[in-house]
């Protein structure tokens, strides 16, 4: 028989018995679409991670050294003294020429607490940042200097909290009162015409506030909404409630290298735009006057977790990054350098490129995806195994009409190719679909996933190649899935067929 | 071929001292004890005896969907005692068309692709020519007009009709009939009966096994088996003498 008669007669068997097909089609879609959705997904995030480091957080002329077992700059250890970061600022290469242009430092800060108008704020860290190009990018000047901070949007949102908290006390409790009366739809009207278009003037808040009083009917948790839902919009989208947050005062109060509490007043001149990976509980500082110190050698030195290091323009247009990274990994593995005296023997530490820290990032997502995609191969599997049940039942059911094909000419192999052709169908057409509702799947896992670790716009990336390969699979398991039922159906003797009852 | 005209020309069925020896566990069961039969183009033999008598098997060995045990046999001039289970299904292909008892429709698809299937297994006819004879051979059975419809929308003496078209697909040198009318009431067995003259004085040759005597009456030629030997042989005299 031809392939087009064949496919033809396995079309109409599959269709005739729509239930038991679509659960067999409904197994390998499963199985299919688990697989497509974590791949499609971790490829989403790779994506988002390979972007916060190339764009946010390093550039190819940049070399990064962190200590061994953390992954990039997260789990570092403070290990890099303030010798280490002098020694590289005067790095040279065999030919005498300066290898380095810039070292910048991430650090912590030691005890540090931060306080607005006197109360503190939970769950924030300060780190020391040197480099502002370094800093996610920010809606204002981020430059750091002594007595200055960007902030992270948890101390952001908290600080609308505080505002709103303010302009609503400001509200007389008569205004409340009939504030509780109007419906929303009525809120809406007030502040769209009686507060010349808010939505342009950056005064917002206050104007808002202006129209409930000026319309002496507002509901109190409608205001509460309302304000809420603008904090609640990115810092970046410029909304005035956030505007107000830049130029105000805060207090920090941290562990000096003597040991004493020492305070400090610190002007916000940025606030930190939503990055997907960096810890939005952080603000950043400049200064080295903050930074954790270590006694080394009987001498008391500032340490940081992590170096970035930029090289000259020289090397990066001779191509010799390399060398300078070879440089820099010989100094630490030196007795000599603080790093290898605080880390010991124990821990190595890491020196990396840009393009070496984009292939750790896609070997650990790579680890990650087969992982996942191990699980999801194990419900292909199960799909797999119900397909060959399904047509294992669909011979024994045929068994008469076997004997007639083959009474009536059709030999073993065509028998074969019959019953295979039919497996292959229905596992074809479930990895046609299941490609198509795991990428669908992808989309709702990467809200997730953006709900649960607040990472913030993971790309959706089309993985064709993967695409492609799921549907060759999906294929191959029909083949293995009917091989064993169609050469049982092959086998048949068409005498004991044609009297099956 | 030329082996089969040094033979007897226009020999359909040659069997010579065929038996088929069965193992069942530990006993060995003599389904067919050395017959000997030759069956002409154009004849129309039933094959008649009591059941257990080893009629079916002789219908098994001549449509090749088995092979004897000893002696030899002949389909169409070729030797089947020898050949592997493709040639088989190839031979089966061409030169037999099987009618069963219970008309064995396959009841997914259309009377007319029930007919049309048999044609893709074999390459008798070309892919064009195809649809065209299955249409024809619908209507010489007398069900043009029912060509879409299936197994289950048709009557027990359509579908046996039908099972008659589809078995003179690949224009077989002979058909092969089990018990055609055991499923059908008198008058519609009596209209299969008569399909089967017609086919008959058309130059077909048609082998019959039943255990009816009426039915056995039609053909011209009544072979008796019992035990697994041919008993005796009859011929139909009022239907030679009405074919010649």
């Amino acid at each position: 028989m031809k392939l087009g008669e064949i496919l033809k007669l396995s079309w109409t068997n599959i269709w005739n018995h729509k239930m038991r097909s679509l659960l067999a089609i409904l197994g390998v879609l499963i199985g299919v679409g688990a697989v497509i959705a974590i791949v499609t997904m971790t490829t989403g995030l790779e994506n988002a991670l390979l972007t916060t480091f190339t764009r946010d957080l390093l550039r190819a002329d940049t070399i990064s050294v962190t200590s061994q077992g953390g992954f990039a700059f997260f789990g570092s250890t403070q290990a890099f003294s303030d010798r280490d970061v002098e020694y590289i600022k005067n790095l040279k290469l065999a030919n005498g020429k300066a290898a380095v242009r810039e070292t910048d430092v991430l650090g912590r800060v030691r005890g540090d607490v931060l306080y607005f108008e006197g109360r503190r704020f939970l769950d924030s860290t300060v780190r020391i940042m040197t480099n502002p190009n370094l800093l996610p990018r920010d809606l204002g000047d981020p430059v750091t200097s002594k007595g200055q901070i960007v902030i992270g949007l948890a101390v952001t949102k908290s600080m609308c909290e505080r505002f709103k908290e303010k302009d609503f006390a400001a509200l007389t409790d008569k205004d409340k009162e009939e504030f509780e009366k109007i419906t929303k739809e009525k809120l809406n009207e007030v502040v769209n015409e009686d507060c010349a278009h808010p939505k342009k003037d950056p005064r917002k808040a206050e104007l808002l506030v202006c129209a409930y009083k000026k319309a002496k009917q507002a509901n109190v948790a409608e205001v509460n909404d309302a304000m809420k839902n603008e904090c609640k919009e990115a810092p970046g989208s410029f909304t005035p409630i956030v505007e107000r947050v830049k130029g105000q005062i805060l207090h920090l109060k941290y562990l000096g290298t003597d040991g004493t509490i020492k305070e400090d007043d610190l002007k916000i001149v940025g606030l930190m735009k939503d990055s997907q990976f960096f810890n939005e509980t952080a603000s950043y500082v400049s200064v080295d006057y903050h930074s954790d110190t270590e006694i080394i050698d009987g001498v008391e030195r500032r340490v940081y977790t992590g170096l970035v290091i930029s090289v000259t323009q020289e090397i990066v247009k001779q191509a010799r990054l390399t060398e300078v990274k070879d440089a820099l990994t010989a100094y630490f593995k030196n007795p000599q350098s603080d790093a290898r005296k605080i880390l010991g023997n124990e821990k190595k530490v890491e020196v990396s490129t840009l393009d070496e820290i984009i292939s750790q990032i896609r070997t650990e997502i790579g680890k990650f995806t087969a992982f996942m995609g191990a699980i999801a191969a194990v419900a292909l599997l199960v799909g797999m195994i119900g397909v060959m049940n399904v047509m294992l039942i669909t011979v024994k059911e045929r068994t008469r009409e076997i004997g007639v094909m083959k009474a009536t000419g059709a030999t073993n192999g065509g028998v074969l190719r019959l019953f295979l052709s039919e497996a292959v169908l229905i596992c074809s057409v479930g990895a046609l679909v299941g490609v198509f509702l795991g990428i669908g799947g992808s989309q709702l896992v990467i809200k997730a996933m953006e709900a649960v670790f607040e990472i913030k716009d993971i790309p959706f990336v089309f993985v064709w190649v993967w695409y492609v390969v799921a549907i060759i699979v999906g294929m191959l398991v029909g083949v293995v899935s009917g091989v064993y039922p169609a050469w049982n159906a092959a086998r048949i003797n068409p005498i004991e067929a044609l009297r099956y009852e | 071929m030329n082996e089969h005209q040094g033979n007897g020309v226009g020999l359909i069925v040659e069997a010579t001292n065929v038996a088929k020896v069965y193992q069942m566990g530990k006993v060995e069961v003599r389904a067919l004890d050395g017959i000997s039969l030759a069956i002409k183009k154009g004849e129309f033999v039933a094959i008649m005896g009591p059941s257990g008598s080893g009629k079916s098997t002789i219908l098994n060995l001549i449509g090749c969907l088995d092979r004897p045990s000893t002696g030899e046999l002949r389909i169409a001039g070729i030797d089947i005692s020898k050949l592997n289970d493709r040639k088989l299904a190839q031979i089966r292909g061409k030169q037999i068309g099987f009618v069963f008892q219970t008309f064995n429709l396959i009841p997914r698809i259309s009377a007319f692709q029930n007919v049309l299937l048999p044609m893709g297994f074999v390459n008798t006819y070309a892919g064009n020519e195809r649809t065209q004879r299955a249409q024809e051979l619908l209507e010489t059975v007398g069900l043009g007009q029912r060509m879409k419809h299936f197994p289950n929308e048709l009557s027990g003496g359509e579908r046996q009709r039908v099972a008659i078209a589809r078995a003179l697909a690949n224009n077989p040198s002979v058909i092969l009939a089990d018990e055609p009318t055991g499923n059908l009431d008198t008058k519609t067995g009596r209209a299969i009966l008569d399909l089967f003259k017609s086919l008959h004085q058309q130059g077909r040759t048609i082998v019959l096994v039943t255990h009816d005597p009426n039915v056995a009456a039609n053909a011209d030629r009544i072979v008796h088996v019992m035990d697994g030997r041919i008993h005796n042989e009859t011929f139909n005299k009022t239907v030679a003498a009405v074919r010649s």
